[in-house]
């Protein structure tokens, strides 16, 4: 196995080749078999994560049983695509430092009250680094769920309930994100876009909670819905 | 309950899957993930991703937007 300054150099270098625009004359300079080097450590690095996630799926699974009528529970690791972006995007991360390469996520039928089921029985049982609840406090586009990061072993795994309503907007915005070719979750793309998104990510969770959104709110909507169409068919 | 792997790669433009691999070893499966990841290297209409789950039907829930082009049961967001 690589060490951790082997990974962290080998991210470095990577995030750089990553900034570069394509087929430029920087990205001419960079070393082929350097490259290759690093992305060999890369892969070998998140390789050695498969194991922790699936032990952290397979015991998430077991918490979901016995909090709900339906285990939904997937995982997955990180693409390496969106490993440099994130380096690219927090400039001063360490690869060694992300802790979503290895990440799973349970989908809770009962809503709030299992996510706090599940959440419980986490903390009881596991090494919890961190706890990000965005069901209270939302994301800027509107994202909703609660993120835990475990530690098992030496690995950071991350952790994420969703509610139904949860879930499906965040499906239909990397949906929408992957036919547009707008990076929607991190906040960009046209602004009536991601105001339209984040109206209707409000009115999922005003729903879940019983009190949905009245008949002004959904003509405003409406109103967004005619004007993003356009932008629908962007790619 | 053991874990399956799915090697899926997913085709942006004509949002669709165009290949799945199934693994019963993870590790293996993450081998595999990187090698194909380096033959779709720049090529940014497709997406590599390996996911796991009980069934491949889980995935199509919890990854589902590799899957279906069913419009999302969210009254909120049909159409869109």
């Amino acid at each position: 196995m690589p060490s951790r300054t082997q990974v962290d150099r080998a991210g470095a270098f990577l995030r750089d080749w990553w900034r570069t625009p394509v087929e430029s004359e920087e990205e001419a300079k960079f070393d082929e078999d350097e490259l290759g080097a690093a992305a060999l450590i890369l892969s070998e690095y998140r390789a050695d994560f498969q194991n922790p996630l699936n032990k952290v799926t397979v015991g998430l699974r077991q918490f979901v049983e016995r909090e709900s009528s339906e285990v939904v529970v997937g995982q997955r690791l990180k693409r390496t695509p969106q490993i440099l972006h994130k380096l690219s995007r927090f400039r001063s991360m360490r690869l060694t430092q992300m802790e979503d390469i290895a990440g799973c996520r349970a989908i809770l039928p009962g809503g709030a009250r299992e996510v706090a089921g599940v959440l419980k029985r986490i903390r009881r049982n596991w090494d919890v680094v961190s706890i990000d609840d965005y069901a209270k406090a939302p994301k800027s586009t509107g994202y909703r769920a609660i993120h835990v990061v475990v530690r098992r072993g030496d690995h950071p795994v991350e952790i994420q309930l969703r509610t139904p309503g949860q879930h499906d907007w965040a499906e239909a915005v990397e949906r929408i994100a992957g036919e547009t070719g707008y990076p929607l979750k991190d906040g960009e793309g046209p602004g009536e876009l991601l105001t339209y998104l984040e109206l209707v990510a409000w009115a999922i969770s005003a729903d879940e909670r019983g009190e949905g959104p009245g008949p002004a709110f959904m003509e405003v909507l409406d109103r967004f819905k005619s004007r993003i169409e356009p932008l629908l068919r962007a790619r | 309950m053991a874990l399956r792997h799915f090697l899926l790669v997913y085709d942006l433009k004509a949002q669709r899957l165009v290949s799945q691999r199934d693994f019963e070893d993870g590790v293996e499966a993450a081998a595999a993930y990187a090698a194909l990841e380096r033959e779709y290297q720049g090529r940014d209409d497709f997406e590599v991703v390996l996911v796991g789950a009980d069934s491949i039907e889980t995935i199509r829930r919890t990854h589902a937007h590799y899957f279906d082009r069913t419009e999302s049961a969210s009254p909120y967001l049909a159409g869109a």
